[in-house]
């Protein structure tokens, strides 16, 4: 064994030591990171439509983290329907200081066309969010109309008042204002009656506007985390209440994923149910809110499961993701994502009785299922999942039992959202990869033998021109 | 030499000779996309010159799956791929390397046939030295022809085009079958949104015909006068097709209507469909089983033995498989034992009758026909057990078994594969792999059940116990300061008595005082023959017998105790089901107890009274009440001197209260699977009774059991009378200090058979039982029983084709797998092409 010796510092790191610590006492120089993009999405994730059917909502997720927050960006949905109709529509009036629409022809899709994202984003409007948003959705209160969107950077259910004119109120004050923090319901422990805070991983959102509810899930496997939150909106009895988070639920099932809001059972009639898909378990659960009863001295609403089902009969069936109801109420049926197996399940709900919810029916899809729409054609029902992997939209007749059609989109499709439109002509899609907002054309041709433009990407905006 | 480098150049050595001698093996390319469908092809490929011949001309070679004798002729599949819109086509005689064929080399990665957006069916049509195969897309009514000695080609080849022909079948086509009718050869291609099927004349290759489109026929529905929708017609909608040319007749499943369609294939018009009951999917149709290999008692059933054929269907609301004889033109009751075993007990009490005992939806059928009749077909050989002890006692391993005969090939939607054969009656050579002590040569074939949930899961093992039963005193609803003196723990009978000084010793390590049916051997055997002869009688699942248990279903809350019109105390409870779930007060045979779980809930005046009389929280004090009849929803109980009288009970039990049934002084026998299987039913003013015949079952059980155990025939009437009602043990008793086999009353079910000796304790000069706590436990669990015989196939199987003579079956998954081969010979899991 041998002694150490003495260390000295050099009288060069003695220097560079105390150079340091100047600096250092100085504090660090301002860096509020890189403001996003106005004009143009990143990595978008979800989109809403305003009720008027005039507005499209796209929340971009800041997925790389390149900039110091996400963004909602109102689109004029009239102008862009406009332009798809007319490709020499050249410029939407609606939009303060808008440039002209610049198009090019889309070389993968024939008869489509890429046009420039800002020339139809209401800029001016656009607001920052924490970066990791992951759902969105619209309610319409009896004064006002409210748009959500889940955000999973900063634990908060994000939430904004909606004008006619595409206008987004979150108490920012700016285009590209971060929105105030009386705006984030979940962030903040003392917003909440119940001093709850919305747990980590929200998942998806879905709502019940005539009772103001706000269901959150949450995907977290932690056995000691709570996985869904419920939230009530003041906004329900009029009068511009804010929403409030009242309670979370843990003890669950873990990965809870896509919820659809159920209609209510007969003789249930104050309590609202979802039906909860989960993408680490083989089973759908079923909330209920009690809003409460102060004739009972319980006034106090509560969010609790009323029950859970298994997913049987599946070579798996433990890893689904969204869930939507089937247009005609009558059929009692929920369709369902699902990974493993990668298929479309039809779930057949008995309202009065959830725990009879069985898979009547599996039908294959694409690889990479993750988002689903449903809609009613002439009285039949269609479903359009779409693939991530495949890069495809799937569109199924259930009952047929038939593949429709299938819908090539570019490398990253994720959420879809029909047009508001009673005719539904379009379906929209944010293509989360490449950054851009694609219009997939569902108008039915008048002759089947030349079906044009029909199930095909009509239009995308994206954040600039391919290059010639 | 230095030892080390020897070491060394051995081992070196060794590793080369492992490495070069590995067999060679299929490479996958995870090209096959979503497969719909699949069609077997035989092509004799001599460099590019490509001949199609019929499947009878292609073998596969049991050793190295290569072509056989003639190198040339290659098993091909056709796999039509949903989302490519393409058809992939496999080699199935490559021995190693890939078997996907690359039809444009020249193009980097796997490259295949186009045929368009969807197909969603594949048949075809090949004669020797030339044919067709015929795809139907999801989005044209326009069917698409490929000449098969094209299949192998380069579609970007100009002449390709030449091989390509559509033509017109009038709507959407959903599925396809090819079938030889006069000489003529039609396509027939179901159009469910035409409401109809399409056949196509497709003799002449140059000129397929114009395609005739049979509107299919709606349902008329019948009911009462007033009902809204009597005299409406259902309308149609044709799904999947089952061609049966030996009656020349095609089978259309429909799902909207309650009938299969039947299309007379001579004169091409529809026959009355088939009152099935059901809406249906998917169907097959079993052939005839010519040389009536399995055993069948012609003075039984001459019908059936000589000419029986089936339709096997799937439901479509819940996948369900129904079965329809269409010999006599009624639907086969499956679940019910058939006409040789008389008893015709239902044997899987979750599933209707009516239908096969899955319980997992089925997606698919292939009817397989291994009759020796058929020069194409060959008895599936299964593997032989290895280990003596795995065959019940007295048996020894014998011979590789064989599965023969006629019956369905199913695939089911959680991915597995089994099969169903309704009309296997000849049962007593299901042992047959397990000769007696004697030597004596069962050498009977095997064969599937007749339905999958008790076909073999092992199928050469013989039930058996997993280990020793076990025994607890869970203590479960009381404490232990209410542990009965001197209890102690009963055994299950293994020896023939017990007394202080000894514990009965197990022999027969498989036993352990547990005796599992035996199976009659045959008229040569020397060994029992007291076993039922049929093979549903055993399962795989864990039993459990508990002293004085809560029967299931019966721990309720909301009964509320009042007085009946004799003053008696009464317990109502409109949704109980008392005999539904068992319960009994019968003299002499079970008079099960209500304990009531709720604390008193009296007025003030009487908590006193109250908490005196049935005590509170952990020290429940006199809360179980005789019951002295049981009825379906109410329960007249017997008070207790401890407790009184009848108003001390109201008193303290105003309100409705929660409580439990319990068996008293008898052990509840709970199966995993099977559950209570008592044989108590609702008789005459709905009071609980036992049901006669279910009863008899379960002592004719009993006798076969002593007879096992070597009691004589006389001995039998008196043994049998002192047993417990079905679903229940009572415990031996002690005679002269001694627990007797002779006095132990014999538990039996359909799976197994017991005795219970007691405890014994010392009390005073004498020995008597010791007494038993309650929900005391012995638990044991079966295995390898004739379990369902199932294996897996992949995530989601679609399809299934079976191609005789070359005796394998092959399952298309439309998720990860693409197709999978199961070989015959033995049966097992085989190539996985994707």
């Amino acid at each position: 064994m041998t002694a150490r010796p003495h260390w000295f510092p050099s009288p060069r790191a003695l220097r560079a030591a105390c150079l340091a610590l100047v600096v250092g006492s100085l504090g660090c120089p301002a860096n509020e990171g890189l403001d996003p993009p106005a004009d143009s999405f990143f990595y978008p994730v979800t989109l809403a439509a305003s009720p008027s059917g005039n507005w499209l909502y796209v929340t971009s997720s800041d997925f790389d983290l390149r900039y110091n927050g996400g963004t909602v960006a109102p689109i004029d949905l009239a102008c862009l329907r406009a332009r798809v109709e007319d490709p020499t529509h050249a410029h939407c009036a609606a939009l303060p200081n808008a440039p002209g629409i610049r198009c090019v022809g889309d070389r993968d899709q024939p008869g489509g066309f890429v046009c420039e994202s800002r020339a139809f984003v209401r800029a001016d409007q656009v607001r920052r969010i924490s970066p990791y948003a992951v759902d969105s959705a619209i309610a319409r209160y009896p004064d006002r109309t409210r748009l959500y969107v889940a955000v999973r950077g900063d634990g908060s259910v994000t939430w904004f008042d909606l004008d006619d004119n595409g206008g987004l109120d979150c108490g920012a004050d700016g285009p590209l204002a971060r929105c105030g923090d009386d705006h984030r319901v979940g962030a903040d422990s003392a917003q909440s009656p119940t001093a709850a805070r919305l747990p980590p991983d929200p998942s998806a959102i879905s709502l019940d506007p005539a009772r103001g509810w706000v269901l959150v899930t949450h995907q977290s496997n932690d056995v000691g985390l709570p996985r869904v939150s419920l939230i009530r909106d003041g906004a329900v009895a009029g009068g511009g209440g804010a929403p409030v988070l009242l309670s979370t639920l843990g003890n669950l099932s873990p990965g809870l994923s896509g919820a659809a809001l159920l209609p209510r059972a007969v003789g249930s009639d104050e309590r609202s149910t979802w039906v909860v898909t989960s993408r680490s378990e083989a089973s759908l659960s079923f909330f209920q809110a009690y809003p409460g009863n102060a004739e009972l001295r319980d006034a106090k609403p509560f969010l609790y499961r009323s029950a859970i089902v298994g997913v049987r009969g599946l070579s798996g069936g433990g890893n689904n993701r969204a869930i939507a109801l089937d247009p005609d109420a009558s059929r009692h049926r929920a369709f369902v994502v699902s990974r493993a197996p990668e298929a479309l399940l039809s779930v057949t709900l008995d309202p009065a009785n959830p725990m009879a919810a069985v898979v009547a029916d599996v039908l294959p899809v694409p690889l990479g299922p993750s988002r689903l729409v449903v809609r009613s054609v002439a009285g039949h029902t269609q479903v359009l999942v779409v693939s991530f992997d495949a890069r495809r939209i799937t569109v199924i007749d259930p009952d047929e039992r038939r593949v429709i059609g299938q819908v090539v989109t570019r490398r990253g499709p994720h959420q879809a959202l029909l047009d508001p439109g009673p005719t539904q002509p379009f379906l929209y899609l944010v293509d989360f990869l490449d950054g851009a907002l694609e219009v997939i054309d569902l108008r039915l041709p008048v002759d089947p033998a030349s079906p044009g433009t029909y199930l095909r990407r009509v239009l995308t905006l994206a954040p600039q021109l391919p290059q010639e | 030499m230095r030892p080390f480098f020897l070491r060394s150049a051995a081992f070196v050595g060794a590793a080369l000779v492992a490495a070069c001698s590995t067999t060679p093996a299929i490479s996958n390319t995870n090209n096959i996309v979503r497969a719909t469908d699949v069609e077997l092809i035989c092509l004799e490929v001599v460099g590019s010159v490509v001949t199609p011949h019929p499947t009878t001309r292609c073998t596969l070679s049991d050793t190295d799956n290569g072509p056989g004798a003639n190198t040339n002729f290659h098993l091909h599949a056709v796999v039509p791929q949903f989302d490519r819109g393409e058809l992939a086509v496999i080699d199935l005689a490559t021995t190693a390397g890939v078997a996907l064929v690359d039809n444009s080399p020249a193009v980097p990665g796997y490259n295949f046939l186009p045929v368009g957006e969807f197909p969603v069916a594949i048949t075809s049509d090949i004669a020797e030295g030339s044919g067709y195969i015929y795809v139907a897309s999801g989005r044209s009514e326009r069917v698409l022809r490929i000449d098969a000695a094209a299949l192998r080609a380069d579609p970007r080849n100009a002449d390709f085009a030449a091989h390509r022909v559509e033509f017109a079948v009038g709507g959407l086509p959903r599925d396809l079958a090819l079938v030889r009718s006069n000489g003529r050869r039609m396509l027939v291609a179901t159009l469910p949104e035409s409401r109809a099927i399409s056949i196509v004349d497709v003799t002449d290759p140059d000129a397929p015909g114009t395609p005739r489109i049979l509107t299919l026929r709606g349902l008329v529905l019948v009911g009462d006068a007033g009902v809204s929708d009597a005299g409406t017609i259902q309308l149609p909608h044709p799904v999947a097709l089952a061609a049966d040319e030996e009656s020349g007749r095609i089978y259309v499943t429909d799902d909207a209507i309650d009938g299969v369609h039947v299309i007379d294939l001579a004169t091409q018009t529809e026959l009355d469909a088939l009152a099935v009951g059901e809406r249906t999917r998917v169907a097959a149709v079993t052939g005839l089983a010519r040389s009536r290999r399995y055993q069948c008692d012609p003075a039984l059933d001459a019908d059936h033995c000589t000419r029986t054929r089936y339709l096997y269907l799937t439901t479509a609301d819940d996948g369900a498989v129904i079965v329809w004889d269409l010999t006599r033109g009624v639907r086969v009751r499956p679940n019910v034992l058939p006409q040789p075993n008389v008893r015709g007990s239902r044997v899987e009490p979750s599933i209707a009758p009516d239908r096969v005992a899955l319980l997992v939806p089925a997606t698919a059928l292939i009817a397989i026909n291994t009759s020796a009749y058929d020069p194409m077909a060959r008895d599936i050989p299964v593997a032989a057990p290895t280990d003596a002890t795995t065959c019940s006692q007295g048996y020894t391993p014998a011979a590789t078994g064989i599965f023969s005969g006629v019956f369905v090939g199913v695939v089911l939607r959680n991915g597995q594969l089994t099969v169903i054969d309704v009309d296997d009656y000849s049962v007593d050579t299901w042992e047959a792999q397990c000769q007696t002590g004697a030597g004596s040569t069962p050498n009977g074939p095997y064969r599937f059940v007749r339905h999958a949930p008790h076909a073999r899961t092992q199928l050469s093992l013989a039930p058996a116990l997993s280990g020793a039963p076990q025994t607890s005193a869970l203590l479960r609803g009381s404490t232990r300061g209410q542990a009965l003196e001197g209890a102690a723990a009963p055994v299950l009978v293994c020896g023939a008595a017990r007394s202080r000084e000894g514990t009965p010793a197990c022999n027969d390590a498989n036993s352990y005082g547990v005796i599992l049916p035996r199976r009659q051997i045959g008229t040569t055997s020397t060994g029992p023959v007291y076993g039922p002869s049929d093979p549903f009688t055993s399962r795989n699942e864990a039993w459990s017998f508990a002293f004085e248990a809560i029967l299931p279903g019966l721990d309720q809350t909301g009964g509320a105790l009042t007085v009946d019109s004799t003053g008696g105390l009464v317990l109502e409870a409109p949704g109980g089901l008392f005999c539904t779930r068992g319960a009994l007060a019968v003299e002499g045979r079970a008079r099960d107890l209500l304990s009531i779980v709720s604390d008193p809930t009296p007025l003030t005046v009487d908590r006193g009274l109250c908490a005196q009389t049935f005590g509170a929280g952990t020290a429940p004090l006199n809360r179980d009440l005789v019951i002295d009849r049981a009825f379906e929803d109410r329960l007249a109980l017997r008070v207790g001197a401890e407790v009184g009288d009848v108003a001390t009970v109201l008193r303290c039990y105003p309100q409705a209260i929660r409580f439990q049934v319990r068996t008293r002084q008898q052990w509840l026998a709970l199966g995993s699977r099977s559950g209570y299987l008592h044989a108590v039913r609702a008789g005459a003013g709905r009071e609980c009774e036992l049901d006669p015949i279910k009863q008899a079952e379960v002592v004719s059980f009993a006798e076969r059991c002593l007879l096992d155990r070597g009691v004589t025939a006389a001995q039998l009437p008196s043994l049998v009378s002192q047993m417990c009602p079905a679903g229940r043990a009572c415990t031996g008793v002690v005679v002269a200090g001694v627990a007797q086999r002779d006095f132990a009353p014999v538990f039996a079910n359909p799976y197994l058979c017991t005795q219970i000796f007691p405890a014994l304790l010392q009390q005073e000069a004498q020995v008597v039982a010791a007494p038993v706590d309650r929900d005391t436990q012995i638990t044991f669990s079966l295995i390898n029983a004739w379990d369902a015989f199932r294996i897996d196939t992949g995530a989601l199987p679609v399809a299934i084709r079976h191609l005789p003579g070359v005796d394998r079956i092959y399952v298309v998954d439309a998720a990860q797998n693409g197709l999978m081969e199961f070989r015959f010979n033995p049966f097992s899991p085989g190539r996985i092409f994707n």
